[in-house]
């Protein structure tokens, strides 16, 4: 958990460093980027860090495996107790408040409500309370909120008050997977530190020691779709996407004929059978959600097809996911007009955001698919 | 480890420990409660991180000194449904066995090593307090400490040692509430002052012990650690400086009106009846040994009540946030007491002897 151990995040290492180093570190931070990447590891290393009785300086290697330049960042030591016990989780000073917290809530009443957002009440509870108390080894204490951009206007309110102002050693990291879903008012009372995708090699790297049974080419495979997050990889592979994504791509080839007859149907089982594995992910998930996180994934693996397309029509191919499908498209995708490709990803993102607005999920799907063929047939027809 | 207790005295124990060992937490280790047996005592901890307390359990007959953890709730109903005088705890490699007559209990144990440390008082206390005069202390003002507030140091109590005399101011800054007693062995060295969670202060009066004796406290830079009997409490303190108590406290009220507690403490439960959210006020109009309750909540009604006062002097009248009386009136566990005014804009005082004050803001009359 040491904060050596985040790779390939050049940028959020700098600029934490530095204001370590010139001794001006803020009191409340935001980290934001894809999920699966490394954010809250590097949030616990930096809070091993605060609460370390010795710290310790320790060489990371540059973004490129053979950069020779190395870099000396400030680690904890990880050997004394203060690490030890923030390594398991143990640490009285360092708390991780998550959504789910509402669960060990005094009152019955917040324990009885579904914990889908970080509510105000976990905030007020988790965070505010006890950020008034002083250090129990008496160095420093750290909050780390997770999914923080779950948190409803009334929580981030709530907490403007104690970001803006903690008391003294205290620091609040605040984990987001983008900083959209936050007020400005918390925006501007944190530092903003951003962190990028993972390079597609160390996903694969960190995919074989993770699971090391999974076959080479599919690991591969999930490595590309997850687009640099070691994170939606393990979670796709729990998916099982890839079988899914083998009977998606028979589905994309008959809409891509003009076909898109029972597809809809297809789609909607596969979508619910997604949900079930979401919802064993997330207990609090609601049926008509877990159904929609579902037939989000199914889209994304069909955005992931038409990118692919749009990348062969225009002659790119390095982070081609599906390589043996576009081959058999290749002609096909050669007549196509690289803008009607793009459209048909535009569609799609459309649809996504169709979901979230509580659109009908199977008027959705099938007014997409009509749309689908109509971009394909206008190709095939003589402008 | 291996040893027979008393199953009374160690029911009380636990029940002390449980209040502590938390019922919810996402820290599963923080469920438990650590039964350290060492070679004529057993001490049981338990801790929820910001607040622990360490229990001895003296009637034990120890055959092996050891060291575990097992969830505090289960062993608790454990001892408390058997109904053994004695009863047997013995642990192997991974279960704790729980023996009375005819009963026989297997608990999962947890390593004691991951325990979060439980502080101890290890050179005495800086001070003592008599137990009751603590309590008192207590009682008078937790109810006044402000809750999840963002002012963090008003979500405790401050506790302040001058000479020989201990007081403990509380405040959410609409009340503040005050008292004093006399410590019953006082300190040598300066004590600092300390801003204490309620949560602690309320857990005193569950811990096991004798009635009379004295409370032993000591204050280190970031905790709070008081003793009593074989038990023990350490509690984090809170951040921040406490706003300056003195600055609030009104030296002018000189509208002082004796009024009899339970009179008082009818009159108003009959006339916050008809308050509401909207108009939360109730009027107190005071004239020559009378006082006139009156409140009104908009499209519900009205309410007057006159009690009898010794009053003598121009008329007053003044609103009050009913709740704010009624928490007082409640611990003041006094026949009579004496409330001060000075205007219908400035705060009102109520007065209990030399050891209890408590200040009230008053609330704009114009709705009421």
């Amino acid at each position: 958990m040491l904060l050596s151990e985040v790779r390939h995040q050049t940028d959020a290492h700098t600029q934490v460093q530095r204001s370590l180093e010139s001794d001006r570190v803020p009191h409340a931070y935001i980290f934001h980027g894809p999920s699966g990447i490394g954010k809250e590891l590097f949030a616990k290393g930096l809070a091993q860090l605060f609460l370390c009785e010795a710290p310790t300086t320790c060489a990371i290697n540059g973004p490129e495996p053979d950069d020779s330049k190395p870099t000396e960042i400030r680690v904890g030591c990880g050997a004394c107790r203060s690490c030890q016990s923030a390594k398991a989780g143990t640490h009285p000073d360092l708390h991780l408040i998550h959504r789910l917290l509402a669960r060990e809530h005094p009152e019955p009443e917040v324990r009885k409500r579904k914990a889908r957002f970080v509510s105000v009440d976990v905030i007020r509870h988790f965070l505010i309370n006890r950020v008034a108390l002083k250090p129990q080894l008496g160095r420093h204490k750290v909050f780390i909120v997770c999914e923080a951009d779950r948190m409803n206007d009334a929580a981030q309110n709530a907490a403007l008050k104690t970001l803006e102002e903690p008391p003294p050693n205290t620091t609040i990291i605040l984990i987001v997977r983008s900083t959209e879903g936050l007020l400005p008012t918390t925006l501007s009372r944190c530092q903003i530190v951003r962190f990028d995708p993972l390079p597609g090699e160390f996903v694969l790297d960190s995919l074989a020691q993770l699971r090391p049974d999974l076959d080479k080419n599919l690991a591969d495979w999930y490595a590309k779709l997850s687009g640099g997050s070691v994170g939606l990889a393990l979670e796709h592979i729990d998916d099982n996407l890839y079988a899914i994504n083998q009977q998606l791509m028979e589905q994309l080839e008959s809409v891509m004929q003009g076909r898109c007859d029972g597809i809809a149907e297809l789609w909607s089982d596969q979508a619910k059978a997604l949900g079930e594995l979401e919802k064993k992910r997330d207990p609090e998930i609601s049926p008509t959600e877990a159904s929609r996180q579902g037939l989000k994934s199914v889209l994304f693996l069909a955005s992931a097809f038409f990118s692919d397309l749009l990348r062969a029509s225009c002659g790119v191919s390095g982070t081609t996911v599906n390589r043996d499908t576009v081959d058999r498209f290749k002609n096909l995708a050669a007549k196509i007009h690289p803008e009607r490709i793009s459209d048909a990803i535009g569609r799609i993102a459309q649809t996504e955001r169709q979901l979230d607005q509580n659109v009908n999920a199977q008027l959705c799907i099938e007014t997409l698919l009509f749309d689908l063929v109509d971009l394909v047939n206008k190709t095939h027809s003589p402008a | 480890m291996k040893f027979r207790f008393n199953r009374e005295e160690m029911s009380d124990a636990l029940k002390a420990v449980c209040a502590v060992a938390a019922a919810r937490t996402p820290k599963p280790i923080l469920r438990c409660v650590r039964l350290e047996v060492q070679s004529d005592v057993l001490l049981l901890s338990g801790t929820d991180t910001e607040l622990s307390v360490r229990c001895a359990v003296t009637q034990v007959e120890v055959d092996e000194p050891g060291d575990t953890l097992v969830v505090a709730d289960t062993l608790s109903k454990i001892v408390n449904e058997c109904d053994d005088e004695i009863l047997n705890i013995e642990t192997d490699s991974s279960q704790l066995h729980i023996r009375g007559a005819g009963s026989h209990f297997q608990v999962v144990t947890q390593d004691a090593d991951e325990f979060p440390l439980v502080p101890t008082m290890e050179d005495g206390p800086d001070f003592a307090v008599e137990r009751d005069a603590l309590f008192r202390l207590v009682e008078w003002t937790v109810f006044a400490s402000a809750r999840e507030s963002t002012r963090y140091a008003m979500n405790g109590v401050l506790w302040e040692v001058e000479g020989d005399q201990l007081t403990l101011v509380a405040t959410d800054g609409r009340r503040l509430s005050l008292a004093k007693a006399k410590l019953a062995q006082a300190s040598k060295a300066k004590v600092p002052s300390a801003i204490v969670p309620g949560k602690a202060m309320s857990l005193l009066s569950r811990l096991p012990g004798s009635a009379a004796g004295n409370v032993g406290v000591k204050i280190t830079s970031n905790q709070l650690l008081m003793s009593i009997g074989g038990a023990m409490i350490s509690s984090s303190l809170v951040e921040g400086h406490f706003p300056k108590y003195q600055d609030v406290i009104p030296q002018d009220c000189d509208r002082i009106v004796e009024v009899k507690t339970a009179d008082l403490l009818g009159a108003l439960r009959r006339a916050s009846l008809l308050t509401n959210e909207e108009s939360k006020g109730v009027r107190f109009a005071i004239t020559d040994d009378s006082l006139t309750l009156s409140s009104r909540a908009p499209e519900q009604g009205e309410a007057t009540v006159s009690i009898p006062v010794k009053y003598k002097g121009e008329p007053v009248e003044i609103g009050f946030n009913p709740v704010f009386l009624l928490d007082v009136l409640r611990v003041t566990h006094a026949d009579d007491l004496s409330m001060a005014f000075k205007e219908a804009n400035r705060p009102g005082l109520i007065r209990l002897g030399q050891d209890f004050l408590y200040v009230v803001m008053p609330v704009s009359l114009a709705s009421a």
